[in-house]
């Protein structure tokens, strides 16, 4: 065609004169075949791209397959093999390998014999039994089956058919050859089962029976493996050798934990970490230096974590963050990049994925960096401007319930209306019958609506008392500053707090002078003059003294004369403190500081009046050398200024004072920070770096090289805590009170005292970051979330109160923690101090307590730690009346004691609720030889009987005897006084009983002055009881008496000791 | 000069296709009028022949005289496009290779993005939510923008210039559709991309996109600037305006029309011409809008109790 038309409207020229069109003649060769050699090219790189660049992995398992496992396997064989050699040849080793192999060798004939019928006259016959019986038993429920399908389809005929032929099952004649018989049996079905059957329950009492012979040398043995493990690195080389076996086998692929928690959106994901990660989970440990340094191959540096949070259950994502299934590149898999929520914290934030299931746990017994973040957002009172779920909640629920009071009232009072005007009509003689009837047919139900509105006001009126009890604020009463402060302090502290007391809770606020004369001036005018008794002069040495051995050091740090700064950084430093207060204040606060503050958490520690003037007057001789005060009263007229006045209020409500103190006038101030609860999970558009979004989005951060920007959640709070003004920087303000009001809780990197304590400012700065940072609106399956219940949420409640009264001041409550009184040196092995018997003068360890005493008895002491209210004995203490450091009152709620009193059962792992057992009462001569065994166990030598007048602190630090029946679990008796140190390791008590052959306890031989102490008489009859002596001790101790100790007082006095 | 935010901007994965364009429009812009005008250049040369003037020849290049006119689709064109297709089929791979697909964040219906902008090609359309109620820029406009576009065919019926590239023999109509293509849909795009940062704000290019800036800009509806005011007067006020401007446009177009392509005229039908000015119309006032409000601060021509243009 196409030639045609050109033929019809060519030219008439010489057709071989005319070039030819190179549209319809030209050749495409070169261009086809250069673009389908790009488009091979491109493909190929496609397919490379798919294959390797886009599965950077492949490399990292190389590595591991090839380089780094077999290597890190090796290096652990050797390791092994020495540590295994040392482990052997030490002594501990051998006595452990001894005992266990005596305990194996002393069941081995009962274990063989049990295990000899079981091989031999049981096990064979189930051999020749199990396949007809199985074989029979099937077929049988087959015609079971069908006679009961075709009974259903109503089919008779069919049904009979099928029951025949199960009789014949049934009756068959089965012949069975079992071992060592000559003839062989013929047995239908019931025998054959029944004999089975038989034969089937003799197998599992025979192994049951050896399990429990050989109970003792399992016991021994899992010692003995337990100590290897603890010793060595406990690297069995058959394991090393499976593993490394495992590595021929390796596939190249995605390694992936899939976990669906259910249906629902977010209830399911995929965790691809350990893809590269291939050592995370390995069964031996592998430490940076096995794997070469390369930080992607070690194993968690947690595994015990990894015990509760099972990967396979728990994925990694949902702690760690990242992107689980991101394997493009590091970045992208490990979250850090723009459109990723929840990137993989940095190290030293690596605990913030706790938070958001252990959002209202105050401590985590693995997250170091985490509690000390909370303790530090507790103790410093970021709660008193920042809303936080779980901190002071009873601000809240003293608000609810003070409502439901108000209505209950009203309630109350429109129903005594009610009755009231009932009554005037049932008596009013005008009333109509029908009127009077109706007035006594509802006064009844109006009566009882009343009676119920009581009760509940009553209950209400109860835990609105038990809740003031437990509302703290972190700082001091402001309203008795008049009486408390010495006038001119006030303002150089308002100014720098940091500067007066470089380690104080109070914050840095940024005020210039003349705002401070304003802040003091309102303070002045607004407290109120507390009421004082004229407190007279007190010995300051004797203050010193008590100061150190009362205990105030469990909170508090001072310089003394003896030692260099002591104590604990929980409360204030009071190095300084008679800079600040009057004597009279302090003398009365000592003695009582719910008299002046009842929101404080320092407890009362029962001191005389004396005592308290004592301290009082040791600590206002506590002042810095060279500080120097305006305190002329022309410089102090500002206090009186009734100008500032409005202005010092202005501040101090801006300023959020309230949060921290109690301030007339301010007590329903709201709070004024913005509610962290969820703060790491804002937008991070919502967090305003000012002017310096561009800076901060090209900051290195020095510490983490990957790190090339800061303008992240991290770099947000750890910049606004080094220096919380940071991002008003640049930015021009209409007013000063349109700047940032948090003040600054460290010094700042420009400040003096940043560079001295460097170190631990940004210790703190990361712990705290770390929480906020963890404190996201949580976006794991519900399934995995953390719901406390039972001994779990005890434990999650008790640590809240534990953590306000600050037990661990003085208490151990967790095994190997070192309370800071425990420091003191004056607790030191060896060292005496003023009747502190140095170790033994140390407050007890509450390990175990949950399990030593009774609740009841444990929720009173707590209620009042001297038993007693007889003011004499009052200023003491009820159980370890001997010892020097006093346990104070605290003032605890009803709730907050049972608390505490759960949360040590919890801590024991004591599941039941708990009754007293009964105690079989000590009969005939018993009752002499109980008290033999306690002369002769010379018991009151460390143990006080109750009632002595003069006590020697020095030797009687041990429990006093007074409570002991009400107080001890008698459950718990027996253990502590046979093995004592295995109940608390290093305990003073002396174990005064040994085990005889017969197994049972006695006392130990006794000297010659014991049995003189004792007598012949009952020498002979300790002598001739048979029974256990521990165990009538126990009993003894039950029953335990005024009387008792009276006896034993009186005994004493006779023979003189 | 924020080089940083330009290059932000270039690189985007999602702004490739615009960058490619404002490379390949001048581009092939060039390409297409440098034929255009060697063609016309050709048709003039064989118009003045005149022994060629009244045959049928090939009136683009290469060219010969002897040259059939026309060539088959196949497989002249076909191996052609087959080529093509292998070309682009190579760039699509590389292209995939190299950029990802820009994936974010989940979305958030509390935290929308700042800004939040519409696929590349819609952003046109987005930038005249700018100058319009959303109703006009988001329906009317589309819709007037599909019927245009569907009306070209019955309203050029000029043959000339198919198969081949000129400028000479189709004049308005290329130029019209190089109106509505570049001022009415790649610069608002360039615009909708390049231009616009957070709050829809105008950032010249090397500003740097900040979400805190504050600006001050007020805009006030043309009747203000006459001071009329109540609901009926600035109703009518407005109507009139906007009649007398589309008036005033209609009329001008027609005197240039009659004094430029007076044949082009005669050849339409009375139907034609009236579909024809509509739009050219619309286009026109949709163009002016848009420079009042950007240069004169109009926020609206015409204000109604019910809808504002």
């Amino acid at each position: 065609m196409a030639t045609e038309t050109s033929k019809k409207n060519s030219a008439p020229a010489d057709a071989s004169s005319v070039p030819k069109d190179p549209i319809e003649h030209g050749s495409l060769l070169w261009p086809a075949f250069l673009s389908v050699v790009a488009l091979l090219i491109s493909g190929a790189w496609a397919l490379y791209d798919e294959g390797f660049v886009r599965r950077p992995y492949k490399r990292i398992q190389k590595d591991w397959v090839h380089e780094i496992a077999p290597k890190a396997y090796d290096g652990l064989r050797s390791n092994s093999a020495k540590d295994s050699a040392r482990v052997l040849a030490s002594d501990e080793y051998k006595s452990l390998k001894a005992a266990a192999d005596a305990a194996s060798a002393a069941v081995a004939p009962t274990k063989a014999a049990l295990q000899d019928e079981l091989v031999n006259a049981v096990l064979p016959r189930i051999k020749v039994l199990s396949e007809p019986v199985k074989v029979a038993k099937s077929e049988a429920a087959a015609f079971v089956y069908r006679a009961e399908h075709a009974g259903a389809d109503g089919d008779t005929e069919k049904q009979r058919r099928y029951l025949n032929e199960l009789k014949k099952v049934k009756d068959r004649q089965v012949t069975l050859r079992f071992p060592g018989e000559e003839k062989p049996v013929s047995w239908n079905y019931d025998q054959m089962t029944s004999e089975f059957t038989r034969l089937k329950q003799l197998q599992g009492d025979l192994q049951g029976q050896m399990a429990a012979v050989g109970r003792a040398a399992d016991e021994a043995k899992a010692r003995l493996d337990e100590f290897v493990k603890r010793q060595s690195r406990a690297i069995d080389p058959a394991a090393l050798d499976s593993l490394d076996s495992g590595l021929d086998s390796f596939i190249y692929e995605v390694k992936q934990i899939h976990v669906k928690t259910g249906t629902g959106p977010g209830e399911e994901f995929v965790d691809r970490c350990e893809t590269c990660h291939l050592g995370v989970r390995s069964p031996v440990e592998l430490t940076l230096a096995d794997v070469q340094g390369r930080k992607e191959f070690t194993s968690h540096p947690h595994p015990e974590l990894l015990k509760t949070h099972d990967p396979e259950r728990f994925g990694c994502s949902p702690c760690h963050g990242g992107n689980g299934i991101g394997l493009t590149s590091i970045e992208k898999a490990h979250g850090r990049y723009k459109h990723w929520l929840w990137p993989l914290p940095y190290k030293e934030n690596i605990e913030a994925g706790c938070v958001q299931c252990h959002q209202t746990d105050q401590f985590l017994t693995q997250a170091t960096t985490l509690n000390q973040g909370r303790e530090i957002f507790f103790e410093r009172g970021c709660w008193g401007c920042h809303p936080y779920k779980g901190f002071n909640p009873e601000a809240d629920e003293l608000k609810s319930m003070q409502q439901a009071l108000a209505s209950t009232v009203e309630r109350m009072a429109r129903t005594e209306i009610e009755v009231g005007r009932l009554t005037e009509v049932a008596e009013n003689s005008d009333s109509s019958p029908e009127q009077v009837e109706a007035a006594y047919a509802k006064t009844p139900a109006e009566r009882q609506k009343l009676h119920l509105a009581a009760t509940e006001r009553v209950e209400i009126e109860k835990a609105i008392a038990g809740l003031k009890l437990e509302t703290k604020k972190v700082g001091p009463n402001l309203n008795e500053v008049t009486t408390k402060l010495k006038p001119e302090w006030l303002v150089p502290w308002l100014l720098d707090p940091r500067a007066f007391r470089p380690d104080t809770k109070m914050p840095r606020f940024r005020l210039d002078n003349e705002q401070a004369l304003a802040v003091a001036a309102y303070l002045w005018q607004n407290a109120k003059p507390a009421a004082l008794r004229d407190a007279e002069e007190g010995d300051p040495e004797n203050g010193q003294k008590l100061l150190i051995t009362r205990g105030c050091l469990a909170c508090h740090q001072v310089e003394t004369d003896e030692f260099e700064l002591i104590g604990n950084d929980f409360a204030a430093n009071l190095s300084r403190v008679g800079e600040k207060a009057t004597f009279d204040y302090l003398a009365s606060w000592i003695q009582n500081p719910k008299l002046h503050n009842s929101m404080a958490t320092m407890p009362n520690l029962r001191l005389s009046d004396q005592d308290a003037r004592d301290i009082a007057a040791w600590l206002v001789t506590k002042k810095a050398e060279g500080a120097t005060y305006s305190s002329s009263e022309q410089a102090l007229t500002f206090l009186t200024n009734k100008a500032l006045f409005g202005e010092g209020e202005r501040l101090v409500k801006h300023l959020g004072c309230a949060g921290c103190h109690q301030i007339n006038g301010l007590e329903a101030e709201g709070v004024i920070g913005v509610e962290l609860t969820q703060e790491g999970s804002k937008p991070l558009e919502r967090l305003d770096f000012g002017t310096q979004t561009h800076a901060f989005k090209h900051m290195q951060d020095p510490r983490h090289e990957d790190r090339h920007s800061q303008y992240d959640h991290k770099g947000f709070f750890e910049n606004k805590l080094r220096n919380p003004e940071i991002w008003d920087k640049g930015r021009m303000f209409a007013s000063w009170f349109d700047r940032t009001r948090m003040p600054s809780f460290w010094p700042r990197p420009d400040e003096p005292g940043y560079a001295e304590n460097k170190a631990a400012i940004e210790q703190d700065i990361d712990a705290v970051t770390t929480f906020i940072l963890g404190s996201v609106d949580a976006a794991i399956p519900p399934a995995l979330q953390f719901a406390p219940q039972g001994l779990q949420k005890d434990l999650r409640d008790g640590w809240w109160v534990v953590k306000k009264y600050n037990c661990q001041g003085c208490h151990q409550i967790l095994p190997g923690e070192t309370p800071p009184l425990w420091n003191l040196p004056i607790y030191q092995d060896g060292a005496g101090f003023e009747g502190v018997p140095g170790l033994n003068g140390r407050p007890p360890t509450l390990v175990g307590q949950g399990s030593r005493v009774d609740p009841d008895w444990f929720s009173n002491f707590l209620a009042n730690p001297a038993l007693t209210d007889d003011p004499e004995a009052f200023h003491g203490n009820g159980v370890r009346k001997g010892l020097m450091v006093r346990m104070p009152t605290y003032d605890l709620s009803e709730r907050e004691r049972s608390k505490l009193v759960r949360f040590f059962a919890a801590m024991a792992k004591l599941t039941d609720s708990y009754s007293r057992p009964l105690v079989a009462k000590l009969k005939g001569d018993e009752l002499d030889v109980a008290r033999a065994v306690f002369t002769g166990g010379d018991c009151s030598n460390c143990h006080l009987l109750g009632g002595e007048v003069a006590i020697n602190p020095e030797t009687t630090y041990a429990p006093s005897f007074e409570p002991l029946a009400a107080r001890i679990r008698p459950t718990w008796t027996k253990k502590w006084i046979t093995e004592p140190n295995s109940v608390i390791p290093g305990t003073a008590m002396p174990a005064i009983f040994e085990k005889n052959a017969a197994g049972q306890w006695k006392i130990k031989p006794m000297n010659e002055t014991a049995k003189g102490r004792l007598g012949p008489d009952l020498l002979a009859k300790l002598a001739a009881y048979e029974g256990d002596h521990a165990d009538l001790l126990v009993r003894y101790f039950a029953a335990w008496d005024e009387d008792e100790a009276a006896f034993h007082r009186m005994k004493r006095a006779e023979t003189g000791k | 000069m924020d080089w940083e935010q330009i290059w932000k901007l270039v690189a985007l994965p999602d702004n490739v296709p615009i960058v490619l364009l404002l490379v390949l429009l001048p581009f092939y812009l060039w390409m297409a009028f440098s034929q255009a005008f060697k063609n016309d250049r050709l048709i003039a040369r064989l118009e003045a022949d005149p022994d060629l003037r009244k045959t049928h020849h090939r009136t683009t290049f290469p060219h010969h005289p002897s040259w059939a006119p026309t060539v088959h689709v196949w497989p002249h064109l076909l191996k052609r496009e087959f080529i093509a297709m292998i070309i682009v089929t190579a760039f699509m791979i590389v292209w995939s290779i190299c950029l990802d697909a820009p994936l974010e964040e989940p979305a958030n219906p509390n935290l929308t993005m700042n800004p939040s902008k519409a696929p590349w090609y819609f952003l046109g359309l987005q930038e005249l939510l700018v100058y319009f109620d959303p109703w006009i820029a988001g329906v009317v406009l589309p819709s007037i923008i599909l019927g245009g576009l569907m009306a070209i065919p019955y309203i050029d019926t000029n043959p000339l210039g198919n198969g081949y590239y000129t400028w000479k023999q189709r004049k308005f109509a290329v130029g019209t559709f190089l109106f509505g293509f570049i001022v009415l849909w790649v610069v608002m795009v360039v615009i909708g991309t390049f231009i616009r940062g957070p709050g829809w704000l105008w950032f010249w290019p090397g500003q740097t996109w900040d979400h805190h800036r504050v600006d001050h800009e007020v805009n006030y509806d043309l009747h203000a600037y006459f001071g009329i005011e109540g609901t009926w007067p600035t109703f009518f006020f407005g109507l009139g305006f906007l009649l007398a401007l589309g008036g005033i446009t209609g009329a001008l177009t027609h005197l240039f029309l009659k004094k430029c392509y007076p044949r082009m005229l005669q050849s339409m039908s009375k139907l034609q011409y009236i579909v024809m000015m509509q739009f050219w119309v619309f286009q026109i006032i949709v163009v002016v809008k848009v420079i009042a409000r950007l240069v004169f601060h109009v926020k609206n021509f015409w204000v109604t109790p019910w809808f504002n243009v």
